[in-house]
């Protein structure tokens, strides 16, 4: 990773640490309360102030060093599926109401491995269903949880 | 204390605890041994199923857990020379070799042996130790806890990420500021909510935690194409013979008898961990080694693979220390530990050995029990767990990821929860690449809400005061500790560019 990618990343951080600190001052406060020594907004506006403190400490470092600073390599690293995964996260999580547990689960399952280049059709199909299956059983029955079946079914 | 202890052995070798132990080291040994996930990942996955046990069932099935994933991580080290987590790291030095040289039973024996040693020893000496400072610490007061958290907070920065404390203090601080969204406790005010009724409640401890780790570590593995499953099986289809010989058994008595007792109290220091007491225990038998031995070291050594092996489980549990007498976690997996008894209703520190003696003990007891299980049930399994790797990785990342989203899912029915674990994982995974550690971020998010109870305590008791700084000579003590604790890399810093 380049100096220049860490002094981005190190000045993003900053920026969310300032405007932390922004809305930690615009927490309310009750009638007499800031008169006491300790306010809901002591704590937030003193973090955002060593954050921002140890922020600068890092970028001021990062110019002063030429070199590459810590953390993995990017090189060859294989975005794609990762964000592909995310989406599928994020989908799972929008479906789950609408379609129930069941339904949301082998979807998710088996876009995941095919994301991740599962091409056997036996197993995409197959074996999403009878996992999703046997967790819901096992959560309904076993454990004794309510997993609603879904919105669409209940009309 | 023989009460307690009694008590602690009656609970554990309840059937269905010693069931949960059995079941915790099996299941963390497999959790162990798959490429980037570890203890934090391990115990956090459990704890939703924990949910609905009696707290001492919940923490006997992590204690379980624990050690069964650091045991999978020394599997791993040894048999692909991919350690699983930083404190079997210097396991791999002399394991790998070993396994190469076809001794790999020989060598898992010998890990086993030593990793049962260690945590015997730590368990002996956590039975003296921690009921005492339980004792002691019934005089702290807020000002003394305010202290021992930041110390805590900035001695994990300090030691955890070797030579980058500033990105480690960064991370720490994120923790605390994601601990301040919710409801505040002391007046009731909505603070970085934003209008939304899911964030009234504050962020989950299990979310963050799956997020970081569990969920951050599977996707990290798929943007690095990590694929050691492979090798792992092949590893685990010819171990060889798992005895020990008399030599070696002979070599290993002194180291385990040095490192364990060295292992237990780095464990004990705040953010020291397992890591640096198995990279100082590997320092010191080298050190110790005659010059003829000392070449060995490194090519399959066997006191170079014990003392690490010792050392690293002594230190798990001594890190149950300061959780157990001072609930203030000293480490990553020890603050998700934390995280989890609270989440049962039972709040560690001083009060816990007096209000729940059958919890502190029935820990204690169980780290015992399940190194016991670790030596007798999990050894002759290896072979077979390396051989569940055999899953490929484009099933494997696709159920971790259900079931840590299912595990949090599961307990709060809010699908919000979701959407918030999939930002945090990308936010994980963005941190980890510019090199800021996960493990002091978690801890400052779960010491978070008590650092900020305490430091209202304290300034409403001084009248918004440092006074307590000086007045008080614990605080001042700890105080005079966290500036020593913050010096220290810096000196080395000094130190190593003026040499």
């Amino acid at each position: 990773m380049s100096n220049a990618a860490h002094r981005a990343a190190a000045f993003v951080l900053f920026i969310l640490f300032a405007a932390y600190g922004l809305e930690a001052l615009t927490i309310p406060l009750f009638p007499g309360q800031e008169q006491e020594p300790f306010k809901p907004r002591t704590l937030p506006v003193a973090l955002a102030a060593v954050g921002m403190l140890l922020m600068l400490i890092r970028i001021l470092r990062l110019y002063r060093s030429a070199g590459t600073e810590a953390g993995p390599g990017i090189a060859g690293f294989r975005w794609a599926p990762a964000a592909l995964l995310c989406v599928a996260m994020l989908a799972y999580g929008f479906l789950m109401v609408p379609l129930g547990f069941v339904l949301a689960t082998t979807l998710f399952l088996t876009v995941g491995f095919a994301i991740l280049g599962e091409r056997r059709r036996g197993v995409l199909l197959f074996l999403p269903v009878v996992f999703s299956l046997a967790f819901f059983l096992l959560m309904t029955e076993g454990l004794g949880l309510y997993l609603a079946p879904g919105a669409w079914f209940g009309l | 204390m023989w009460e307690g202890i009694s008590t602690g052995f009656s609970t554990v070798f309840m059937p269905v605890n010693l069931l949960l132990v059995a079941c915790g080291c099996i299941a963390g040994t497999f959790i162990g041994m798959l490429p980037g996930l570890g203890p934090i990942s391990a115990i956090a996955l459990m704890i939703p199923i924990t949910y609905g046990f009696d707290p001492a069932s919940g923490m006997i099935l992590m204690a379980g857990v624990y050690y069964g994933a650091i045991f999978g991580g020394s599997t791993s080290s040894i048999l692909v020379n991919a350690p699983g987590v930083a404190g079997t790291v210097a396991t791999s030095f002399d394991g790998y070799p070993m396994a190469m040289q076809g001794k790999a039973g020989k060598a898992l024996a010998i890990a086993a042996v030593a990793s049962f040693a260690g945590g015997t020893i730590g368990a002996l000496l956590l039975m003296l130790a921690a009921p005492a400072l339980a004792v002691v610490s019934l005089s702290f007061q807020s000002p003394d806890y305010l202290m021992l958290m930041i110390l805590g907070l900035t001695a994990v920065s300090a030691f955890a990420s070797r030579g980058n404390v500033l990105s480690a203090l960064i991370a720490t601080v994120i923790g605390l500021m994601l601990a301040t969204v919710g409801t505040d406790p002391s007046a009731g005010i909505q603070r970085f909510t934003f209008g939304s009724l899911d964030l009234v409640d504050g962020i989950g401890f299990l979310l963050l935690a799956m997020a970081t780790f569990a969920l951050s570590e599977a996707l990290m593995s798929v943007l690095k194409g990590d694929d050691r499953t492979g090798r792992a099986v092949a590893a685990g289809r010819d171990i060889g013979s798992l005895k020990i010989d008399r030599e070696a058994a002979g070599q290993m008595v002194p180291v385990v008898a040095r490192s364990s007792v060295l292992g237990f109290f780095v464990g004990v220091l705040p953010g020291a961990g397992a890591t640096i007491a198995s990279f100082l225990a590997y320092g010191m038998e080298r050190a110790l080694a005659t010059a003829k031995d000392q070449l060995e070291f490194g090519k399959g050594s066997v006191r170079g693979l014990a003392a690490p092996e010792t050392a690293n489980n002594a230190a798990c549990t001594g890190s149950f220390v300061p959780l157990l007498t001072l609930g203030i976690p000293g480490s990553g997996t020890t603050a998700v530990m934390l995280g989890a008894l609270i989440s049962y209703g039972v709040q560690p520190g001083p009060q816990l050995y007096q209000n729940n003696p059958d919890v502190f003990w029935a820990v204690i007891i169980s780290m015992y029990i399940g190194n016991v299980i670790l030596l007798i049930l999990n050894l002759p399994l290896i072979p077979y767990i390396a051989r569940l790797l055999a899953l490929p990785r484009q099933l494997l990342v696709p159920l971790i990821l259900f079931f840590s989203l299912a595990g949090v899912y599961l307990v709060s029915f809010n699908t919000f929860d979701i959407f918030m674990m999939t930002g945090f994982a990308a936010a994980a995974i963005f941190l980890r690449l510019f090199g800021y550690p996960m493990a002091p971020l978690i801890l400052g998010f779960i010491l978070g809400g008590m650092m900020e109870d305490n430091l209202q305590r304290t300034l409403t008791l001084y009248d918004g005061s440092l006074a307590f700084l000086w007045e008080r000579p614990v605080s001042l003590g700890i105080s005079v500790l966290i500036v020593l604790v913050i010096l220290t890399p810096i000196v080395r810093t000094l130190w190593a560019r003026a040499s």
